[in-house]
Order: C-alpha cells, then sequence, then structure tokens
C-alpha cells in the first residue's frame, strides 16, 4: 500500500517554527523559578542544569546571570548535590554581584548560609548606589554623594579617572559591611582644586585584600557637563585701612647729633625743674621736684645712648598711608556648576588570569 | 570813634582767621595716633602766697588727687584736669583747707614736636576770710621730644597769662606765667600710659600780692587709639 502524502496548509509552517521560539522565551522568563522550584522538590540535577542554563544567558536577557538569588539557589543545589567547591564559586559570584545580598534562613539549611556567610566575609566586594544627577556650584549641590555597600569589611580606593588617568583621589580607606554601608563624597574638582571640564569620566572603586592588593573593582561611568558662571556684575571690595598697618617700623641708624638733641633735652629739662624754682621769688622749691627731675635726666641719658649706638627700631606713624585712599580689589569670578550624570556600571576582577567581566545594567538603586 | 572801633574788631577778626588757617594748613604728619585718653592722677602741691594774710605770706603743701582726659580730632586737641585735696596750712596753727585745682586747655598741633596752646586755670583755696578764687588765661606753646625711642617722650610747657575780665568772687591776676616739664611713658601697643611731670605758676595779683604754686604729679591712665575707617562698595 502506497503512503498518501497529505497536503499541509502553508500558515501551518510559521506555526511549527514558532514552538521552539515559544519554548526559548519560556527560558528567559522562568528559568528562574523553575530552577528554584526544582531546587525544592530536591530535584538538584535538574535545579542545577536550569539555574546554571539562567546564569550562563547574558545580561540583555530578562534571565539575567544578575540574579544573585539565582547563584544562591544554585549554589544551595550544589551543595545538596555534595558539590562543595561548585557552590563555593556560586555562592562567591552572587557576593560580587550583589554584596549586600543575604539568603534566607528559612529557605536554606543552617549548612547554607553558614557557607554563604563564610563565602561572604572572604570576598571583599563593595556596590555603589549615586542620584541619577547632581549638579555642583553656586546654589546648588555642593557634592556628588556615593554610598557603598560592602560585603564585609574592607579596604576601598575610590579614584576619578578620565581616558585612564587619575585626576583626584576621592576617598582611600575602610568601608564598613553594615546596612548604612560608608558614604563618601566627590566636590567635582580635580587634584588641582579647579572644577573639571565637560567630559567622561571613570568612577573606579577598587576593593582591596589585607596585603592592600586590588582584587576587583566597579567602574561607573559619569558624564560631566560644566556650564560657564553667570555672567554677574563685578563686585569691588575695598580693604578697610587699619591704623596699626599705616605705622612702619623703621631702623634707628645711629646719630650723634640726635644723640645729643635728646641728651641735651633731657638733662635740660631735668635741669630746669631743679634749679627752676630758685629763679622765682621765694622759690626755694619743693622736694616732690628731685625724682622728677632725676627721671627726666635718666631719661634723656638713656636716649642719648641710643641714639649714638644705633639698632633696634622704632615706630613711625603714615597718616598718609591712613588718610590715602585704599587700592580697589576685584572680587574673584565664580566657579562653573558641574552637571554630573552616573551611567554605565561594570565590574572587572582584578586577581585573575583571564579577566571576566560582567556587565550589569544601570543600577542607581540599591543592588 | 565807633566806626574805627568796628574796623579794628573787624581787622582783629580776620588776622586772626588768617593765623588759624595757617596754623591748621600746617604739614600732614601731626595727627595724633590717640582718639582719647583719660586717667587718674596724684599730684603734690605746694602754695606760696605773699602779700597776704597776717604774715604777709602764706603757705600750703599736701597731696591732691583727680583726673586727666583729653580729646585729639585731627590736629586739635582738647585737655582737661581736675584736681582736689586738702592742703596743710604752714602759718595758721594745725588748719587744713580743702584746694582745688583745675586747667582746661585747646591746642592745635603744628608738626609733630609743637603745639599751641590755650585755656583757663583755676586755682580755689579756702581761707578764714573765705574762698579764695584766681582765674588766669594761658596761652603757650608745648613742646614734645621722643626721648626713649616711642616709649618715653619728654614735653614741656611755657604760657604767659594775657588778660582777662573780673567778676563778682573772683580775682584775676595782672600778670603771671608758668610753665611745665614732664615725661609721658607709654609701651607700645598697650593702651596704657603714664605722665609724671613738674609745673610751677607764678602770679601778681597787684603789686604787693603774688603766688606761687608749684606742682609735681603723677597720671596713669588708658588711651582709645585711632580706629580704622572702613569703606565698602560693591
Amino acid at each position: 500500500m502506497t503512503p498518501r502524502i497529505r497536503y499541509i496548509p502553508w500558515f501551518v509552517v510559521p506555526l511549527l517554527l514558532a514552538v521552539p521560539g515559544a519554548a526559548w522565551a519560556q527560558c528567559e522568563m522562568d528559568l528562574v523559578e523553575a530552577g528554584v522550584q526544582a531546587y525544592r522538590d530536591l530535584e538538584l540535577d535538574a535545579a542545577t542544569d536550569l539555574l546554571n542554563g539562567a546564569v550562563s544567558v547574558n545580561a540583555s536577557s530578562p534571565c539575567s546571570t544578575t540574579d544573585a538569588r539565582a547563584l544562591t539557589y544554585l549554589g544551595a543545589a550544589h551543595w545538596l548535590a555534595e558539590r562543595p567547591d561548585a557552590a563555593t564559586r556560586a555562592f562567591t559570584q552572587a557576593v560580587i554581584r550583589a554584596p549586600r545580598f543575604r539568603p534566607d534562613p528559612f529557605e536554606f539549611p543552617p549548612e547554607v548560609t553558614a557557607l554563604f556567610d563564610e563565602v561572604r566575609r572572604s570576598t571583599p566586594s563593595v556596590a555603589a548606589t549615586l542620584p541619577d544627577f547632581v549638579a555642583i556650584g553656586p546654589g546648588a549641590e555642593e557634592t556628588l554623594f556615593i554610598r557603598l555597600a560592602a560585603s564585609t569589611d574592607h579596604a576601598v580606593s575610590v579614584t576619578i579617572r578620565e581616558d585612564g588617568l587619575p585626576v583626584q583621589t576621592v576617598y582611600r580607606g575602610p568601608v564598613v559591611a553594615g546596612p548604612r554601608g560608608t558614604l563618601v563624597e566627590w566636590n567635582g574638582r580635580g587634584s588641582d582644586g579647579e572644577p573639571v571640564s565637560t567630559g567622561w569620566y571613570d568612577l573606579e572603586i577598587v576593593s582591596m585584600d589585607d596585603q592592600a592588593r586590588p582584587l576587583r573593582k566597579v567602574v561607573v561611568v559619569l558624564t560631566v557637563e560644566s556650564d560657564a558662571p553667570v555672567e554677574q556684575e563685578t563686585v569691588v571690595a575695598l580693604p578697610t585701612v587699619d591704623s596699626a598697618a599705616a605705622q612702619m617700623v623703621v631702623p634707628r641708624e645711629p646719630s650723634a647729633w640726635k644723640a645729643v638733641a635728646v641728651g641735651g633735652a633731657g638733662l635740660l629739662g631735668g635741669a630746669l625743674v631743679l634749679a627752676g624754682p630758685a629763679m622765682l621769688e621765694g622759690g626755694q622749691g619743693t622736694w616732690a621736684r628731685y625724682p622728677i627731675a632725676g627721671s627726666i635726666g635718666v631719661a634723656g641719658i638713656i636716649g642719648f645712648v641710643r641714639h649714638l649706638r644705633g639698632g633696634g627700631a622704632q615706630t613711625a606713624f603714615r597718616s598718609d598711608v591712613a588718610d590715602a585712599e585704599p587700592p580697589l580689589v576685584e572680587a574673584p569670578a565664580p566657579p562653573p556648576t558641574l552637571r554630573i550624570r552616573p551611567g554605565y556600571q561594570r565590574r572587572v576582577e582584578l586577581d585573575r588570569r583571564t579577566t571576566a567581566s560582567d556587565d550589569l545594567r544601570r543600577t542607581p538603586g540599591s543592588p | 570813634m565807633k566806626r574805627a572801633h568796628s574796623r579794628r574788631w573787624r581787622e582783629s577778626a580776620w588776622a586772626i582767621v588768617a593765623g588759624l588757617s595757617c596754623v591748621l594748613a600746617g604739614p600732614a604728619g601731626a595727627q595724633s595716633p590717640e582718639w582719647a585718653a583719660i586717667g587718674l592722677s596724684t599730684a603734690w602741691q605746694d602754695i606760696r602766697m605773699f602779700g597776704y594774710g597776717a604774715d604777709g605770706e602764706e603757705s600750703l603743701d599736701g597731696m591732691m588727687y583727680g583726673v586727666e582726659a583729653r580729646v585729639s580730632v585731627w590736629r586739635v586737641r582738647a585737655s582737661g584736669e581736675y584736681r582736689q585735696g586738702r592742703l596743710w596750712q604752714h602759718h595758721l596753727a594745725g588748719a587744713d583747707t580743702r584746694v582745688i585745682s583745675a586747667r582746661a586747655s585747646l591746642g592745635v598741633q603744628l608738626f609733630d614736636w609743637v603745639a599751641l596752646v590755650g585755656g583757663p586755670l583755676v586755682t580755689r583755696v579756702g581761707t578764714p576770710a573765705g574762698d579764695r578764687q584766681i582765674v588766669r588765661w594761658r596761652v603757650g606753646t608745648a613742646l614734645s621730644v621722643p626721648l626713649v625711642g616711642d616709649l618715653v617722650e619728654g614735653f614741656a610747657t611755657v604760657a604767659g597769662s594775657v588778660a582777662g575780665t573780673a567778676v563778682e568772687g573772683v580775682i584775676v591776676p595782672e600778670s603771671g606765667g608758668g610753665g611745665e616739664v614732664g615725661l609721658v611713658i607709654a609701651p607700645e601697643g598697650r593702651p596704657v600710659w603714664a605722665r609724671l611731670g613738674y609745673r610751677v605758676d607764678r602770679e601778681y595779683m597787684h603789686v604787693d600780692e603774688s603766688q606761687t604754686i608749684e606742682t609735681a604729679f603723677l597720671t596713669l591712665g588708658v588711651s582709645i587709639p585711632r580706629t580704622s575707617r572702613a569703606r565698602s562698595a560693591r
């Protein structure tokens, strides 16, 4: 008997081609949940395959490898399947990508959470949270605040770079693993103290181990636009004139004639005090004039010696300076306004032979 | 006669104005660094009156206490002093009497070292016949010389009495004069100062009566320096 070939309508062909595509779309949306369900059903091999599949899909897919939850379940499945090394690797990836993530203690056995905690403490990693936009300048914010969330207490360095070259070291020191993290700030200026110019900059956060060796880094691209300062009337400030500043100290040069004049004035004054009353009618003079005459004479002698020897300094009052108009000082121009937009973030491992980069989508919120 | 008298007054007035213009238009640099000063003063005063009293002579001496003050604006300085005390009378048995001495002066600083000064000098002495008040108007020259850098400055004043108008109860001497010599000690940068000096005044009330007053004084005070003048503009 000859088989009969039946005619297949043309519109069925696209439907047949769509079946595999439909299966593929299910992976994009439900791989993680399917893997979680398989784990709960203790179908460890199925859970491992599904979650591995979810982890290996690239970042543009909804089944993104950025899901630390998927990695945690994957690690738990490996651990239950008695594959501790694979579990450690999965937990390490989870900590790197989400430093503040913690497994649910009601979902996982204590041994799994203990292993996850041990991996977290030995894997320094940090995530950065920045605002979507900030303006720095007159009448605006003063700094760009960066909140660092760490997996464990460790040292970091935060640097602003342009074309790979350092522009400003924002922070170098410890970060803590607490819920509030560590807050650092950048004032939009370079190491020379001047506002940076328009361009793209990298905010680089490097995590270091106990020996200050860099382990991994997070790089956030910053788009900076520098607005020219608003034109305003020049403010002219006149400094005050201090009468004390109007005095000048001049050195005393030795002068014989000044010495004679001063000495003579002092001795003459003393002599007048002593002898003056005697020149008056009935003037025998009061006794109180003797110390005064002596004081004037001694002052004259001291002045004679000082002028004869020179040296030291004396103050002259410059009334011409006190009365003169002070110079005009032009007020400095205001700084420009910087408009900073944090953008694309990426993570880079620094301690491996092959650089494994995991591109993250822009995550301005908490990781 | 009336017209000649008024013309002389006008000429005198113009002369005074011209003289003051020359004085006030003197070189700069004569402005005092201090704005005001005040101090407490103590003095030993010796008063001898001749041709007065039953014995034809009277002498009193003793301590007096008072205040001194001065204010400087531009190159014009106004000063005043007041002292009082109970002086011991030597020719009256066991009696002391209250004496008041006051002086006011207005000076114009011509240069850093010379000024023209003038003003009244009043002495009031208690006597058995009542208070004896003598007022004389003095005009003179004050000199100052730095002796020990900016720390010690010597000063001397010579003044003569000008004619005044007698009023009831006030004696105006026919002639007289006096002088003063002393030191001003003012540490640099400190608002404190000390003035040590000796003054003698001689007055002739009329041919047979005269009076000599010697005063040795010490004044300690504080001064207010001239402040800066701040100017601002936008």
